[in-house]
């Protein structure tokens, strides 16, 4: 495909196609006759495994890296370090409210079981105490995953400039008007009360069925709690 | 009448020929052998061949010399490969997988052991990005998507001439910009 005359192709492209094998044997062999003694051949084989080198050393893509030097860059500017994903505060607030709505289930679930129990065996307790042990366990578990969860959101909220940051991240902000806008969207940020009436609805239920538990004068097979203690569950 | 014992060459002036020529021997020596550490041990058998035998070398001609002599120490050590069986240096691969190798290696080339510094790869990025368009697509899809320049006038709908001619003036772009970082300067 490639001539080896030099006159006719570049030694440039004839060392390419000899770097990557597109050569046939008889223009390999005459191209390397050609590197035994011409400097010029030895020179452009140099150049053309050095050029493949800077286009590919460390890298996939020229364009995905060129990408991602630009969102670093505009990162940068508000010191922002973290890879975290960006969200958007009514993003944070969704799944806030997703989170809250499943641990009131929850807790729902857990006073209707015990309701249930009571109802249908007749008598004042048929839970069993170690399944009390082991819902008051998963109320507490969610009650720390919830926290858990939200500080997550929170820190990558922090770490992640907002929309409007990011539309004026290219433009000159005056210190004043950044610690600004972030103490504003630090304030946004903040539990709001739903979350702590969330987690200490979930705590109390928890309690409650603690205290059930640890008020059981009679033990396991008593056949229950005395008849006005149902009404408060 | 007894021949001339080979005068060995000065710390001084080995220090200048490795500083000069030590980076880019490397690049040549790796594109005949195509390994890394073979490179490196057969630019140290060349450098070794200087100490002992490069006082007889003209000045001005030390750079002819080395290629060489590395290109002679490579088909030495390739034919003592092949004596000993060993397929190292894999030749008659198929020019994918030859391709395929080339590339990953270079990914995977850890900082010392790279062949340039690190201004030069920028200035070798930078000079792709500042090629026109159509040169810049040549260069893409051979270096990144690996395609062959038939595969590639296909894809484009170009005469297979025409690749190449657009190949042939990016490396010649490339080049300088690779040449820009090159040899530096001697007090």
């Amino acid at each position: 495909m490639i001539s080896t005359d030099p006159k006719s192709n570049d030694l440039l492209l004839l060392a390419h196609c000899y770097l990557t094998n597109e050569l046939s044997g008889e223009e390999r062999s005459q191209f390397e006759s050609l590197l035994e003694s011409d400097l010029e051949a030895q020179e452009a084989l140099a150049d053309v495994v050095l050029i493949q080198e800077a286009l590919t050393v460390s890298t996939e893509s020229a364009p995905a890296r060129t990408a991602v030097v630009g969102y670093s860059r505009s990162r940068s500017q508000f010191g922002f370090t973290s890879a975290a994903p960006r969200l958007n505060p009514a993003a944070i607030a969704t799944l806030a409210c997703t989170l809250a709505v499943v641990l009131m289930s929850g807790a729902a679930f857990l006073r209707s079981n015990a309701s249930n129990g009571l109802r249908s065996s007749g008598v004042v307790r048929s839970v069993p105490r170690d399944t009390d042990a082991q819902n008051l366990d998963e109320s507490e578990s969610l009650a720390t995953e919830t926290v858990v969860v939200w500080t997550e959101l929170r820190g990558a909220a922090m770490d992640s400039p907002s929309d409007q940051e990011s539309a004026i991240s290219d433009e000159i902000l005056g210190a004043d008007e950044f610690l600004e806008m972030s103490t504003e969207r630090e304030s946004r940020l903040e539990i709001p009360d739903w979350m702590l009436a969330a987690v200490s609805f979930s705590e109390m239920d928890s309690d409650e069925v603690m205290n059930d538990a640890m008020s059981d004068p009679l033990g396991p097979d008593s056949g229950g709690f005395p008849e006005d203690e149902e009404e408060t569950l | 009448m007894t021949p001339h014992p080979s005068r060995h060459l000065d710390a001084k002036t080995l220090d200048r020929w490795y500083t000069d020529h030590a980076s880019r021997l490397k690049a040549f020596v790796f594109g005949v052998v195509r390994d890394r550490s073979q490179a490196e041990e057969i630019v140290q058998a060349t450098f070794a061949k200087a100490v002992t035998h490069g006082g007889d070398v003209q000045p001005g001609s030390e750079r002819a010399w080395l290629f060489q002599v590395a290109y002679r120490e490579a088909k030495l050590l390739h034919r003592k490969q092949q004596a000993e069986s060993r397929a190292v240096i894999n030749r008659l691969a198929a020019n994918r997988s030859a391709t395929n190798r080339s590339s990953s290696e270079s990914a995977e080339i850890r900082p010392e052991e790279r062949l340039l510094r690190t201004e030069s790869v920028v200035e070798v990025r930078q000079a792709l990005e500042s090629l026109p368009e159509e040169q810049q697509d040549v260069v893409r899809l051979r270096i990144y998507e690996e395609r062959t320049f038939q595969e590639i006038a296909d894809l484009l709908e170009l005469p297979l001439g025409t690749v190449l001619t657009r190949m042939r003036l990016a490396l010649k772009t490339l080049k300088q910009a690779l040449k820009s970082h090159d040899n530096p300067p001697h007090p």
